[in-house]
């Protein structure tokens, strides 16, 4: 059985200062990590190879700042890591780089996504399943494959907490499953990754071939492919936080119940 | 009579590959909800000389009086994910909607990703504000990344245009029990390709949070307080999902462990929402708690220093209030 997890390489959120009144993201510190979200997933995916046996792949998008990323998953345990030569796609660019991926690697029965990367969006899951028509199970914060079905856990609200601090209990955590090959999303809440052994990480930089490079012609991607739909139109800020707001009784109850 | 007919007869030209209308799509959401949407597309709509369209379970007249045009109405079994989504699209290829909106919970960010990469059209989720330019004929939308810290704003090349809106992005809508509006059934496709299955409830106990770590965190000072009300404060911490924290005067009073006290001098913490009931807030304090995104103060003196860095303050003593307090909640 072979696993595909698609690492994004973000911004590090300690290196960068947002300052809402000049309307500025600082960034002091250029330094990229793998998307926590994402990180969850790859370990999801390891520990479905602990248990019963599979080949793992780890993929991003690069050609700068996705190394690491890829190394650090090579240590973990990761089999093979390949670096689809796209500078920085958006989410329609990248599944569909991703499923010309799986068809290009071909017996790929499950993909391992981060249900969200901090720096963009949170669809590309469900898309991707619906790009190479996976059944698709999101949410999850467990992850197993029990026979030929992958099975999953989802929180019963997915923020972990009471639901608007009502009489009404937060929902019991269910299980659901969909047979392979299937697209599964998995939380922050995942699994906490594990650490790669030092030694592990020393022989994934030493070797010259701990990365596969695929450019989009070997994946038979076409220009149109390659068009990016989403368009970045600049940011906006949160208004300014202000401080010693009077408030009743009431207020904070409704505040609480709401944050 | 169909508002495309209605068109027709007043000679406006139909064309079959034109993108058109706003549509709401409400998935088993609170109305409250799906109505600001309603509200949003319908001030839209209006801008656009478009026409707003539901589509839901829900109740039909409800959405009328909130701004729908047409109401489509779906049987509740076909809004699982899977089933909406083939639901949906098959519905969506001869319609052609330009906008669409979904609530964006759980299963609203998957119906509208799937039905994007189905439809051929972009998405964007967790929206907390949309901005409509007539004359380009797209919305620039506004998502928070970084949990919150900024917002990125996006627009879409392709159509149709898919949003996934937060609650509380829109004001709530007037309700006009006045308008008129038309009301059809929508079939679902025969063969539903359903292929998660639900198996139950499942045995998961979230892992242990640290304090360190924590997203909610209530805490108790000695100002105003008295082991009484500690022990409220407690229980309103377990009734919110919050952890029990204190600084170094209730440890010393002996209502939290030495592993609670939140300060330089004990832990630093960094959650959603930081409760302070009865804490002075002196700088040893302030730099251990400062990092939370959003701090309501409880404090019987209204010279102290955490009223100038709370977003909510309240004065008066934790003693009265927060019996009150727990029993609102």
């Amino acid at each position: 059985m072979n696993i595909l997890v698609p690492l994004k390489p973000i911004l590090d959120p300690a290196g960068m200062i947002v300052n809402r009144k000049a309307g500025r993201v600082f960034v002091n510190r250029e330094n990229y990590m793998t998307n926590p979200a994402d990180k969850r997933a790859l370990e999801a995916a390891l520990r479905i190879k602990d248990e019963a046996g599979a080949g793992v792949i780890v993929a991003a998008f690069g050609p700068d700042r996705s190394a690491d990323s890829l190394l650090e998953a090579r240590a973990m345990g990761a089999d093979r890591a390949i670096l689809i030569d796209i500078p920085s796609p958006d989410e329609t660019v990248s599944v569909h780089a991703l499923a010309a991926l799986c068809h290009h690697l071909g017996q790929v029965d499950l993909v391992i996504v981060g249900d969200s990367a901090l720096d963009t969006g949170a669809s590309i899951g469900p898309r991707l399943a619906e790009a190479l028509d996976f059944a698709f199970l999101g949410g999850a914060v467990q992850c197993s494959v029990e026979g030929n079905a992958a099975r999953i856990i989802r929180r019963g609200d997915s923020r972990g907490r009471p639901d608007r601090a009502s009489a009404r209990p937060a929902p019991a955590a269910t299980a659901h499953e969909a047979d392979l090959p299937a697209v599964v999303a998995v939380t922050r809440e995942g699994a906490q990754p594990r650490y790669p052994h030092g030694g592990n990480i020393i022989t994934a930089y030493r070797d010259a071939n701990a990365i596969e490079s695929l450019s989009p012609a070997d994946l038979g991607l076409s220009d149109s492919d390659l068009q990016p739909v989403a368009i970045e139109r600049g940011q906006s800020f949160p208004p300014e936080r202000e401080f010693g707001k009077q408030a009743s009784l009431d207020d904070i109850a409704s505040v609480i119940g709401h944050r | 009579m169909d508002v495309y007919d209605l068109q027709a007869l007043m000679g406006e030209n139909i064309e079959a590959e034109d993108y058109r209308d706003l549509w709401v799509v409400g998935l088993a959401v609170e109305m409250q909800h799906v109505a600001s949407l309603l509200g949003e597309a319908r001030r839209m709509a209006d801008m656009l000389g478009a026409y707003v369209h539901y589509i839901g379970a829900g109740d039909s007249d409800e959405a009328i009086a909130f701004g729908a045009d047409r109401v489509h109405t779906l049987a509740a079994e076909s809004l699982a994910p899977d089933a909406a989504v083939s639901t949906l699209a098959t519905f969506f290829e001869t319609r052609k909607p330009e906008f669409v909106f979904f609530p964006a919970t759980d299963i609203g960010n998957e119906v509208a990703g799937c039905l994007a990469q189905r439809l051929k059209g972009g998405v964007v989720c967790n929206c907390i504000a949309l901005r409509l330019d007539e004359s380009a004929r797209e919305i620039v939308a506004s998502h928070p990344v970084y949990d919150g810290a900024y917002y990125l704003d996006t627009a879409l090349a392709a159509k149709p245009q898919i949003f996934t809106v937060r609650e509380g992005a829109f004001p709530a809508p007037l309700r006009d029990s006045g308008r008129n509006g038309e009301t059809e059934p929508m079939d679902s496709p025969a063969d539903l390709a359903i292929r998660a299955r639900a198996l139950g409830e499942a045995d998961y106990t979230p892992p242990a949070v640290s304090l360190r770590k924590a997203a909610r965190v209530f805490a108790v000072g000695r100002a105003g307080n008295d082991s009484e009300s500690a022990a409220i404060g407690k229980q309103i911490a377990e009734k919110i999902g919050a952890h029990f924290a204190g600084d170094r005067s209730a440890f010393d009073s002996g209502w939290i462990e030495e592993d609670q006290i939140v300060g330089v001098n004990g832990i630093e913490i960094a959650p959603d929402v930081y409760i302070a009931a009865g804490i002075w807030g002196d700088t040893l304090h302030r730099a251990g708690a400062e990092g939370a995104k959003f701090v309501i103060a409880i404090h019987p003196d209204k010279r102290a220093p955490i009223f100038s860095w709370a977003d909510t303050c309240l004065v008066g003593k934790p003693k009265d209030v927060l019996p009150k307090l727990l029993a609102l909640l």
